[in-house]
């Protein structure tokens, strides 16, 4: 199936944002973004991108004090979701300019449209920017 | 920090990241829920605006991770606002906060469905949206053909059928059935036409899951996802949009690549040739450049690749004898692997490539120039030194009038690697310069002493494998051009068996084979012998004639000095006597042996004729032979080509050589009726002088009643003779009839023993049952003795369709579809012989897909000798013998057995065997 979840999450430890395509109770949610802040935080730059954790391999990003983390089966290609993790960011970025943590934390709904464009039940959909920037767009000029 | 118009929300966000603690955040959470459920309660009037916003600020307490058990409704109800902005928050966080099995889901199948038949395609997209995250099985039923047209029409733009691809994946595997897969096939390979990269990156991953469930049904679809590779290999057609960091849409890539590894092969050569390109061009254009992202994304479709590539090597196993161009291309391609990810290839890929280079004669000199190239590389992985050294000591010579590929340069160069290399390379290395030298005659002295330096240095290495090897090539290379002989190249590898075989046979090749060409000591061998080793090697006999490269031929030569025989002798006789200590259990006390050397498949007499090489200088040898009738004999000529293949092979054909050497070949053709048969031995001689004192004897079984016609005692030259052979079967039995064979040319007694193949499998006639005959006898057929069960261990790894053409092979025909589990396998034949008639057998394979190496095996039939020598047959076809078996044979020391005399042997056919074994 592929990403089973998107989340992001700051250095101390706050959800920023959690998007998952299977669905787990409140508790279980709870429990396990638990476990991989507390696993994936504790580890240093030199150490690898992929940790595995459950039945989960974890893939993780740090941009300045945002950590990106993406759940995903074993079936997927580790190396292209890293990189999907920094289209991602780039693609936040084209939008809000010079991304930080404030603007996914205030424009939370931005941050979702995105991803819905993104990832839809845990495959790729788009990776044009400006495929999927534009339904944004469309609404800001709207409002 | 105003945003989107919902002030609220903003303040609430800000409101929560101020609070100092937990508890803090929870009390402004609780407020602010308890504040949402009652103007949800209360206010019946109220905006979309407001529930807008209030479901947001839900949406954001549970990211933080609160339970909101309430408000479901309201967000539900958003989905049918008339207005987009309302609209998409009910679809957003509807499909966050419930599940398919939520109830209110169900109330919004009309409103969903509505939207995705209506015409406003950004609704559309929402619908879509909401489906493929969370839809469960009744969307699937009810909504799957409304999706499927979105998803194939023409005049729907991109933005809605790249969401329809992925809703209908979702659909799919919520209810397979929905795609149909008899329609579907063809409209899939329409979509992976798709010029935009976004629908196609959708259908890829839809194609995926439905190629994962049934490859069958979409092998027209395999060229598209070909064509696919190629479009983005040569980036042709992909907007500025879809590459990142210049690569073409590394995760369409990835995608497309996983999709290909869900068929086993690929039929048509020129997909294969496109595919092959392809990854060629993943491979070369990889390089570790200083961008991480873009290092990363190619990476990843590299990783993805070679994946792929064990489908690229079984098929250019298979299709490389017929695109000879290709050859070059398959060792450019596995030493690019071990240039780029040499740390991923495991060895037996790069034996694969000696093994391929060593088949093919016309590509040695290409391989040796391309390892030669990889050795200028500055740093280059440890498997590439192992590789390149190993070709370049067998066919650097080929070389030679290059410039920088003389003897010395070639040297240099590996030697240059030494230092950086482990203990397990080093053996390789040091024959790698032996064979060096040896190619070299006369050496240049300089070169010579280099090499004998290195030798000496290594002399008394710590690692026993290197200190032998440095010591006994030390030793024959300062035997002159009697090298020549023992450092010759490497036989070809006999094609047919498994791959399996090919590679254990490879790194015997690769590791032992040439220790033991050097291996003068009988110490050695001993140990040898109580490890395996020494059969195995000895079964390695060259099948097509190139310079054998006995083990032992070494004793054989002139120059060896009288000090180096004294040396072996000595060796001999202790290791005799050392063996009737250290083995004290004979083989021939077990009553299993000759069981166990008649399911030996390896190839009878080669090993005693090592031995007797090995002995043959000194007196009082033959006593080493104690089982080996064979010993009497003075053969000093070898048969070409291996003998117990040519019999594994005639036991499956009617007509072949049985025999040859460089005087005769006997051929065979055989006619099988019920419990007859009538064989026909060709003798032919292949001299231009007479063959004399011919004589055929035959050794019958017990259960065969055999005639052979009369043999003439000369046979002219270059003139071939007939003999018939009539057979009767007399009842079941796995025993086999031997030929004692010899003749005289010149000087040369040449005495063989040939196993005939008259075995039980001739007698067997494949009859199909149909599922009314086989039931009905095999519940007849209730127990012991008429049908016997048992666990078979250790059986060689096949898969059940190799299990079935090995069954049709020795006349048991498989019966598709009489078992109802895929994984058992059922046969059926009928057996002649006069004791029995005929007598119909039946045979139920049950395999565990999880373990390959064992299955259970029930056989069943109307007589219990047949039924047991029937289920032994198959026992046989089916276990590899494990080496450890193997020096049973020829071990027995002549303590353990001092009366058997070579009369006594021969009137005991299984003893008989026993020798040839």
């Amino acid at each position: 199936m592929g990403i089973r979840f998107i989340l992001m999450v700051n250095k101390q430890g706050q959800t920023r944002l959690a998007q998952y395509f299977e669905y787990l109770t409140i508790d279980q949610r709870r429990a396990l973004e638990g476990e991989i802040v507390r696993k994936c935080l504790a580890r240093n730059e030199q150490q690898c991108s992929f940790v595995e954790h459950r039945n989960y391999k974890i893939v993780y990003r740090r941009y300045a004090s945002l950590f990106f983390l993406v759940g995903v089966d074993n079936e997927e290609n580790e190396l292209a979701i890293l990189e999907f993790i920094h289209l991602l960011v780039e693609t936040m970025d084209r939008h809000f300019g010079n991304v930080c943590e404030l603007d996914i934390m205030f424009h939370l709904e931005k941050a979702h449209f995105m991803l819905e464009e993104m990832v839809m039940n845990g495959c790729i959909v788009e990776t044009s920017k400006s495929n999927i920037l534009a339904p944004i767009q469309l609404m800001d000029k709207a409002s | 920090m105003a945003l989107s118009g919902m002030r609220g929300l903003s303040v609430f966000i800000s409101d929560i990241r101020n609070c100092q603690n937990k508890e803090q955040e929870r009390l402004r959470v609780d407020k602010e829920l308890g504040n949402i459920r009652t103007r949800f309660k209360n206010e019946k009037g109220l905006t979309p605006y407001e529930k807008k916003k209030y479901v947001w600020k839900m949406l954001y307490i549970y990211m933080l991770g609160y339970d909101v058990d309430f408000g479901h409704m309201e967000a539900v109800s958003l989905i049918s606002a008339p207005k987009y902005p309302e609209k998409q928050v009910g679809y957003i966080v509807t499909s966050s906060l419930l599940n398919e099995n939520h109830d209110f889901l169900r109330l919004a199948i009309n409103t969903v469905r509505n939207d995705i038949v209506g015409r406003n395609e950004t609704f559309q997209c929402l619908a879509l949206t909401l489906v493929g995250n969370i839809g469960g099985r009744d969307f699937a039923e009810s909504l799957a053909p409304d999706v499927q047209k979105l998803l194939i029409s023409s005049s729907c733009r991109p933005l809605v059928r790249k969401k329809a691809a992925l809703c209908l994946l979702r659909l799919f595997r919520k209810n397979p059935d929905v795609v149909n897969i008899d329609g579907w096939s063809d409209r899939m390979a329409q979509l992976l036409d798709e010029r935009d990269l976004g629908v196609l990156t959708s259908s890829m991953s839809l194609f995926v899951a439905l190629v994962s469930n049934n490859h069958e049904s979409y092998w027209s679809c395999l060229p598209k996802c070909v064509k696919t590779l190629e479009r983005l290999a040569r980036n042709q057609d992909i907007p500025q949009e879809y590459t990142y960091y210049g690569i073409p849409s590394p995760w369409l890539q990835v995608k497309t690549m996983r999709a290909l590894q869900y068929f086993p092969t690929i039929e048509d050569p020129n997909t294969r040739r496109s595919l092959f390109e392809v990854l060629q061009r993943v491979l070369m254009g990889t390089d570790v450049v200083k961008n991480v992202n873009k290092n990363n994304a190619s990476h990843a479709v590299l990783f993805e690749a070679l994946a792929l590539n064990d489908l690229t090597t079984n098929f250019l196993l298979q299709t490389l004898r017929l695109y000879r161009e290709v050859c070059s291309r398959y060792v450019d391609v596995i030493l690019q692997l071990i240039d780029k990810a040499g740390d991923f290839v495991s060895d037996d890929i790069w034996f694969r490539v000696v093994q391929f280079v060593t088949n093919n004669e016309d590509l040695q000199p290409y391989a040796a120039l391309k390892a030669r190239e990889y050795l200028d590389k500055p740093a280059i992985h440890e498997t590439m030194v192992k590789v390149s050294a190993y070709l370049l000591g067998e066919y650097s010579h080929l070389l030679a009038r290059r410039p920088g590929c003389s003897p010395k340069e070639i040297f240099s160069i590996i030697h240059e690697k030494l230092p950086t290399v482990s203990t397990s390379t080093i053996p390789i290395l040091l024959s790698t310069y032996v064979k060096i030298l040896m190619h070299s005659q006369p050496p240049e002295p300089e070169l010579q002493n280099q090499i004998w330096a290195i030798f000496s240095k290594y002399e008394s290495c710590i690692d026993a494998e290197i200190q032998q090897r440095a010591v006994e090539y030390f030793a024959l290379s300062r035997k002159g051009a009697a090298l020549m002989d023992i450092l010759a190249e490497m036989p070809k590898f006999p094609e047919r068996q498994d791959p399996l075989w090919k590679q254990s046979s490879l790194i015997k090749k690769a590791e032992d084979t040439e220790a033991d060409t050097a291996e003068q000591s009988a110490i050695k061998l001993r140990a040898q012998q109580q490890s395996s080793n020494a059969l195995v090697v000895t079964d390695q006999s060259p099948a097509n004639g190139t310079p054998r490269v006995s083990q032992l031929s070494l004793v054989k030569m002139p120059s060896m000095s009288s000090e180096d025989h004294n040396t072996a002798e000595q060796g001999v006789t202790q290791a005799n006597g050392t063996l009737s200590v250290v083995d004290p259990q004979p083989s021939s006390s077990s009553p299993g042996l000759l069981g166990d050397l008649l399911a030996i498949e390896g190839p009878p007499g080669v090993a005693v004729e090592s031995e007797h090489n090995l002995v043959s200088g000194s007196e009082g040898a033959s006593d080493a032979l104690a089982l080996a009738p064979v010993g009497e004999q003075t053969n000093t000529v070898q048969p070409i080509g291996d003998i117990a293949e040519r019999f594994n092979t005639l036991c499956l054909k009617d007509s072949g050589v049985l025999y040859e050497d460089p005087y005769v070949q006997i051929g065979i053709k055989a006619e099988w009726r019920a419990h007859h048969g009538r064989l026909v031995l060709f003798l032919g001689n292949k001299n231009t002088a007479p063959l004399v004192s011919v004589q055929a004897l035959i050794l019958p079984p017990t259960h065969l009643r055999l005639e052979l016609s009369l043999v003439p005692d000369t046979i002219p030259p270059r003139a071939q003779v007939q003999c018939p052979l009539e057979v009767v079967n007399i009842r079941p039995s796995r025993d086999v009839a031997v030929l004692d064979f010899s003749y005289r040319f010149g000087n040369n007694v040449v005495n063989v023993k040939l196993r005939l193949p008259a075995v039980l499998n001739k007698f067997l006639q494949p009859i199909p049952v149909s599922a009314e005959e086989f039931f009905p006898q095999w519940r007849s057929l209730s127990g012991p003795p008429l049908k016997l069960q048992e666990v078979v261990r250790g059986v060689r790894p096949m898969s059940l369709m190799e299990m079935s053409s090995l069954f049709n092979s020795f006349r048991l025909m498989v019966c598709p579809g009489l078992d109802p589990n895929a994984n058992n396998l059922v046969a059926s034949t009928t057996f002649y012989s006069e004791s029995t008639r005929a007598m119909l057998c039946l045979v139920r394979v049950e395999t565990d897909p999880a373990d390959r190496s064992q299955l259970r095996m029930t056989v069943a039939s109307g007589d219990p000798t047949l039924t047991f020598e029937l289920k032994e047959f198959i026992k046989e076809q089916l276990v590899s013998i494990p080496t450890a078996l193997r020096p049973l044979a020829p071990v027995p020391t002549p303590q353990a057995q001092p009366t058997t005399s070579p009369a006594a042997v021969s009137s005991d056919p299984g003893a008989m065997l026993a020798g040839l074994l």
